[in-house]
C-alpha cells in the first residue's frame, strides 16, 4: 500500500484528494499552523505509513566538505558535531546528501536541517493516530529524486514553482545548493530565481553563448506557471527544461525513497525499536517448528504404533508357543507317571548276557559266584583251575564280550592264590 | 537513532501462541519419544521374560513328548495280566522256590517282585538255569531284575549252594479289580 503523502512548502501545505492537490496557505510569522496542518493530514484517515515533503521556512541547506561515510558516521564526526550541532539534537531534523566528489577531488555533501523543532511534532502526531511517519525528505532530495532518470553527468538544475513559493536546486554537479523563495514573490525575488537559474537579465532568455553553457533544467510547477512565475514561456522556449513534471511527479519520488537514505530528516530522531518483525519472525518461527514437531509426532505416533503392533505378534507367538509347551509339560509329568524310573531304556537281555559271560571265561577258571544286575552292572569271583591261565588274555576277551571291569577295584587277580575278582557294567559286545 | 522497544499486542500475542505451540509440540514430541523408549523397553523385557521361559521348557518339546508317548505306549503294551506270578512260577517249574512279595500298586499300574531259588542246583543245571531266564523274561510284564549264583568247594570239587533270580511284574492295574 503507498503511503500517504503531504507536502510543506515554505507556509503552504499541500494534500491531496480525488480532484487533485489542495493548497493551505498560511500567512507569514512565527505562527506553526503549517506544521500542525500538515501533522493533520497525515496523522487522518486509516492507519498507514505516511511521508512528508518538509520544506518549512526554517530548514536550512548547508554545503560542507566532508569525507565520504554514511550518516552514523557523518554525526560522529568531530569537527560536524563542533560546526553543527543539529547532529546531536534530538528534536530536530536533519539529514545529508550522499557524499559526492567535487572539482577539488574532496567530497562534500549538502546538510539539511531544521532551526526550531517542528518535524518531531508531526512524527509524534503521526505516531499518536497509528500512521507512522516513515519519511521526510526536504525539497531538494525530492527534486534530485526526480532527475536521476533524466540527467546525464554535469550539472543540472531544478525548479519548483507553486503558489506561494519557489526554490532552485542545483542537484547535480561539483557544487550542490538551494534557495528558496516562501510568500508572495516580488520583482526582486523573480530576478533572483532566474539569476539562480543562470539568467542575470531575468527574461528567461539567454544568449546563444551562454545557452549552450548553462545546466539544463528540470521544473517541477503546480497550477499555471505562467501566471505564478512571469518569463516562464519563455525559459521554456530557450530549450534549457527538458522535463516539466508536477507535484504527482514530486510526491511519487518522495514516496519511492528508501527509509534509509541519508536525507531522510525523520531519522534524526530517537524512535523505539520496533519489535513486530521480530514478534512476527517469532510466531512465523514458532508456527513453522510446531508443523514440524507436529510431523515428526505423527510419525513417532506411527512409529510406536507398528512398535506396539510387532511387539503383539511377537509375544503372541512366544506365548502360544509357551503354552504349547507347558501342555506338553503337563502330558509328559501325567506320562511319566506311568512308567516305572528308567524304564525305556535298551533292556539287558539276560539269558544273552549269561551265555556271552561262558563264552567269555576260558576253561582255565571256574565261577565261584556271579551276579548280574538289570542295571547292568556284574560281578563275579573264579578260580584258576587250569594250567596256562592268561589273565590279560581273558580280560581281553571278556570286554570283547561286553563285560568291562570298572577301573577301581575292577579286576583283582591274585596269581599266587589264583582268585580272580571281576567287577564293572556290561557294554554291547564287539564283533 | 533508536531507543526503547515498541511493540502490538497482536504481534506479541502472535508471537507468545507460536512460541507456545512450538513447547507444547516439543513436550509432546519429547514425551511420545519417551513413551516410545519405555515401551520398546518393556516390551524387549517382557519377550526376554518369554523366551527364557520357553528356553526353561526346552526338555518339554514335542518330539520329546512323542518319544515319552511312544515308551509309555511301549511299556503299556507289556505289562502283564493278574496271572502273570502263577504263569512265571510255571514257566520256571517245580524245581524253583518262588518267595513273592506284595503286589503295589503305582498310578498306572501294579508292581510285584520277587524271587525264584532252584532247589539242590548242580554245575550240570547250568544250561536249563539259562534257559528258564530266556523264557522268564519274555513273558508279559516279567523283567529280570538280577541273576545271582554262589558256589563252594575246591577247585577239584565245586557245588553249587545258590541259585537266584530276582523278578519284576508290571501288570494292568485292571488285573487287581476283583
Amino acid at each position: 500500500m503507498n503511503p500517504r503523502i503531504a507536502i510543506l512548502l515554505g507556509r503552504t501545505v499541500w494534500s491531496r484528494d480525488d480532484d487533485g492537490w489542495k493548497a493551505a496557505a498560511y500567512p507569514s510569522g512565527p505562527s506553526r499552523e503549517p506544521i500542525a496542518r500538515l501533522a493533520e493530514i497525515l496523522g487522518s484517515g486509516p492507519a498507514r505509513r505516511t511521508v512528508a515533503l518538509f520544506e518549512p521556512e526554517s530548514l536550512s541547506h548547508q554545503f560542507l566538505e566532508t569525507p565520504k561515510v554514511d550518516r552514523a558516521a557523518f554525526a560522529s564526526l568531530a569537527r560536524v558535531r563542533r560546526e553543527h550541532p543539529v547532529v546531536e539534537a534530538e528534536d530536530l531534523g536533519w539529514g545529508i546528501e550522499p557524499p559526492e566528489s567535487t572539482a577539488g577531488g574532496a567530497y562534500a555533501t549538502l546538510l539539511h536541517a531544521e532551526f526550531t523543532p517542528g518535524l518531531v511534532q508531526v512524527r509524534e502526531a503521526c505516531a499518536e493516530a497509528r500512521c507512522p511517519l516513515v519519511g521526510a525528505w526536504s525539497a531538494y532530495t525530492a527534486l534530485a529524486a526526480t532527475a536521476p532518470r533524466r540527467a546525464g553527468r554535469g550539472a543540472r538544475l531544478a525548479l519548483l514553482v507553486t503558489s506561494g513559493y519557489a526554490a532552485v536546486a542545483a542537484i547535480a554537479g561539483s557544487r550542490r545548493w538551494f534557495r528558496s523563495w516562501s510568500g508572495p514573490r516580488s520583482e526582486r525575488d523573480l530576478k533572483a530565481v532566474f539569476a539562480a537559474l543562470g539568467d542575470a537579465e531575468g527574461t528567461g532568455a539567454l544568449a546563444p553563448e551562454a545557452l549552450s553553457r548553462a545546466p539544463a533544467i528540470t521544473a517541477v510547477v503546480a497550477e499555471e506557471p505562467e501566471r505564478m512565475l512571469p518569463g516562464w514561456a519563455e525559459l521554456r522556449e530557450s530549450g534549457r527544461v527538458d522535463a516539466v513534471l508536477g507535484l504527482d511527479d514530486l510526491a511519487a519520488a518522495a514516496a519511492r525513497m528508501p527509509a534509509r537514505h541519508p536525507a531522510n530528516l525523520v531519522e534524526a530522531f530517537p524512535c523505539p525499536q520496533n519489535l513486530d518483525p521480530v514478534l512476527s519472525g517469532v510466531a512465523l518461527s514458532g508456527l513453522v517448528l510446531s508443523l514440524g514437531l507436529g510431523s515428526l509426532i505423527m510419525g513417532d505416533r506411527s512409529r510406536l504404533g507398528s512398535q506396539e503392533a510387532q511387539h503383539r505378534l511377537r509375544s503372541g507367538g512366544l506365548e502360544a508357543q509357551l503354552a504349547h509347551l507347558h501342555a506338553n509339560q503337563q502330558e509328559m509329568l501325567r506320562l511319566q507317571a506311568e512308567v516305572p524310573e528308567g524304564f525305556g531304556q535298551l533292556p539287558l537281555e539276560m539269558k544273552a548276557a549269561l551265555i556271552r559271560l561262558a563264552a567269555a571265561l576260558p576253561d582255565s577258571l571256574t565261577l565261584s559266584s556271579f551276579s548280574v544286575g538289570i542295571d547292568r552292572t556284574f560281578a563275579f569271583e573264579a578260580l584258576v583251575v587250569g594250567r596256562g591261565f592268561d589273565a590279560q588274555g581273558a580280560r581281553q576277551e571278556l570286554e570283547r564280550c561286553g563285560f568291562r571291569p570298572g577301573k577301581d577295584q575292577g579286576w583283582t587277580f591274585e596269581p599266587s592264590q589264583g582268585h580272580l575278582r571281576v567287577q564293572g557294567r556290561i557294554e554291547e559286545a564287539r564283533p | 537513532m533508536k531507543r526503547g522497544v515498541v511493540f502490538s499486542k497482536a504481534a506479541a500475542a502472535a508471537a507468545l501462541c507460536g512460541l507456545g505451540m512450538a513447547g507444547a509440540a516439543e513436550a509432546a514430541h519429547r514425551h511420545l519419544a519417551s513413551q516410545a523408549g519405555e515401551a520398546l523397553r518393556s516390551n524387549q523385557a517382557a519377550e526376554t521374560a518369554l523366551a527364557s521361559a520357553i528356553g526353561g521348557l526346552a526338555a518339554f518339546g514335542d518330539s520329546e513328548r512323542a518319544s515319552l508317548r511312544a515308551r509309555v505306549d511301549r511299556f503299556r503294551d507289556g505289562l502283564g495280566g493278574g496271572d502273570s506270578w502263577s504263569r512265571l512260577s510255571r514257566q520256571f517249574g517245580e524245581r524253583w522256590a518262588a518267595e513273592a512279595r506284595p503286589r503295589e500298586r503305582k498310578s498306572a499300574y501294579s508292581i510285584q517282585t520277587g524271587s525264584f531259588y532252584l532247589n539242590k542246583p548242580s554245575l550240570g543245571d547250568w544250561p536249563s538255569i539259562v534257559d528258564a531266564v530266556g523264557a522268564a523274561e519274555v513273558l508279559p510284564g516279567v523283567e529280570i531284575l538280577a541273576v545271582e549264583m554262589r558256589s563252594s568247594g575246591d577247585r577239584d570239587r565245586r557245588s553249587l549252594d545258590l541259585v537266584k533270580v530276582a523278578v519284576a511284574i508290571h501288570a494292568h492295574l485292571a488285573a487287581d479289580q476283583p
